[in-house]
């Protein structure tokens, strides 16, 4: 029996874990990292700058924007600071272009790995936060839509 | 830089300093600008701790 390979999402997380654990805990080289992750992300297009991608719950302006292809969600992303870019880059290099009932199940456990609330105090970490709950959402509202298509297709 | 990175990067050199409107909406209005960084000295303040403070600041101006 062949060994089952590591889902993405958990190969995702521990290359992020092994990229911070190079850094040694040094807050300073921790953030500028976090902000060259930020810059790496591709550019959002600016029609998806809208008020309906902002992520409400944040101190500075994040917007996502998702679009879905078979069973799978990709998340674009930007913000008007440069730390909470690349903290949603994070985020988005987790769980963009994974199957939606993976990103339903995911335990992001790298976020206390790297000691994320230390890192950005408590302000940003519930803003943070907010991303996560967002990026569940737009997944709830997914998962939704492809067990309706399948019932739908069921019954027809 | 977003004044919210510069704090929390000088916050990061263990330098305190306050972000965001100082409770002056009018002011960020009339000066155009989302938020500013104020740095407030105070008598336990030492020279060496002023001169740190120029040095971050010099080294946020011009990033590597």
């Amino acid at each position: 029996m062949t060994k089952q390979p590591l889902s993405t999402i958990q190969a995702k997380q521990d290359e992020i874990i092994q990229a911070f654990q190079a850094l040694a805990g040094d807050r300073e080289a921790m953030l500028y990292y976090i902000m060259e992750l930020g810059e790496q992300m591709p550019l959002l297009d600016e029609a998806y700058k809208t008020d309906a991608n902002l992520i409400k719950g944040c101190m500075s302006a994040v917007w996502l924007q998702h679009s879905q292809q078979g069973d799978r969600l990709f998340f674009e992303a930007d913000s008007n600071t440069a730390i909470t870019k690349g903290l949603i880059s994070l985020l988005v290099r987790v769980l963009s272009g994974q199957p939606v009932k993976d990103i339903l199940q995911a335990d992001l456990y790298f976020i206390e790995r790297i000691g994320m609330g230390q890192l950005i105090g408590s302000q940003r970490s519930s803003g943070f936060a907010s991303m996560i709950k967002q990026l569940r959402v737009i997944a709830v509202a997914h998962q939704l839509k492809i067990d309706q298509q399948s019932h739908d297709s069921g019954n027809s | 830089m977003h004044h919210l990175d510069v704090g929390m990067l000088l916050d990061a050199q263990g330098i305190a300093v306050r972000t965001g409107h100082g409770c002056a909406q009018p002011l960020m209005q009339r000066l155009g600008i989302e938020g500013l960084v104020r740095a407030s000295f105070a008598v336990y303040n030492t020279l060496e701790e002023v001169q740190q403070f120029i040095t971050t600041i010099e080294k946020l101006s011009h990033p590597k």
